[in-house]
């Protein structure tokens, strides 16, 4: 005859699993989140190489593109106003332009050489503008005008 | 349990990499969407551009002219060569700064010797 055995009133049920170590846990792995996630957007780069004093091995370097930003934030390449004062970030005629230009240049084995000057008073982000339409195109190299000694 | 908790952390501790730059809250960099998400954070000689053309350095140490600026960039550029890093100037300009001031920076990088420039710039929008 099998031998049952009766819980006193003061004898506790012990629970199946322990599950105290696993809060600890899942305690750690919040903080591990807190400490590595942000609210706040990164930030990015955009990357440039200006040119250096190094000879190039191919000092020939055909149709150069010229790029002018005026203090108003009207976009130049050449004579030619492709963007308006106040336009929008995506500067799309530019990009267009200068991407037809690194097609051209990716086709004939050619570097694209893009100078790019911008008047001094000229906004900083419609300068990023322009930055980011040539990034977009594969153009990461460019020479920048305009330096005074001051 | 707890050997597992320290496994789990020195696991993580390990595998995440973080680039830290110290950032200058007062400085809001421009937009550009084709910006990419930095993957090397060594080498990064940071030079913020505030709006009213103040320059600081990644502890925000004002740098008052373009001799200090060239003077800090040789400096960093000095500690990066001796690590055999490449070094890069990362350009922190505010979004609302004259463009002559990010052109005086590379200037005074490009007489340090530093030609690798990197325009901070957010992604997104953050409006």
């Amino acid at each position: 005859m099998a031998r049952r055995r009766h819980l006193h009133p003061g004898e506790a049920s012990y629970p199946a699993l322990d599950i105290s170590s696993l809060i600890d846990v899942g305690f750690m792995l919040l903080f591990y989140f807190l400490v590595t996630s942000t609210l706040q957007p990164r930030e990015a780069d955009l990357g440039l190489e200006l040119p250096t004093d190094t000879p190039s091995s191919n000092p020939v370097q055909l149709d150069p593109v010229s790029i002018k930003i005026t203090v108003e934030g009207a976009i130049f390449m050449g004579d030619t106003q492709l963007e308006e004062p106040g336009g929008t970030s995506d500067v799309p005629n530019l990009f267009m332009e200068v991407k037809r230009y690194y097609d051209a240049t990716q086709a004939l084995g050619q570097k694209p050489v893009v100078i790019v000057a911008a008047d001094d008073e000229s906004n900083q982000q419609r300068f990023v503008d322009v930055l980011n339409a040539l990034s977009s195109a594969g153009i990461t190299s460019i020479t920048l005008t305009g330096f005074k000694d001051e | 349990m707890i050997d597992l908790v320290f496994l789990l952390l020195i696991f993580f501790m390990t595998a995440s990499t973080l680039i830290v730059n110290r950032l200058d809250p007062e400085v809001e960099p421009p937009v550009a969407d084709k910006a990419i998400p930095p993957t090397v954070g060594a080498g990064r000689i940071v030079v913020n551009i505030h709006a009213d053309g103040t320059f600081t350095d990644e502890s925000t140490r004002v740098l008052a002219d373009m001799d200090a600026i060239t003077t800090y960039v040789r400096e960093a550029d000095v500690i990066n060569e001796r690590n055999s890093v490449r070094s890069r100037l990362v350009l922190r300009g505010d979004r609302n700064a004259m463009v002559r001031y990010s052109k005086q920076v590379v200037k005074a990088a490009g007489d340090a010797g530093v030609n690798e420039i990197i325009f901070s710039a957010f992604q997104v929008s953050r409006q």
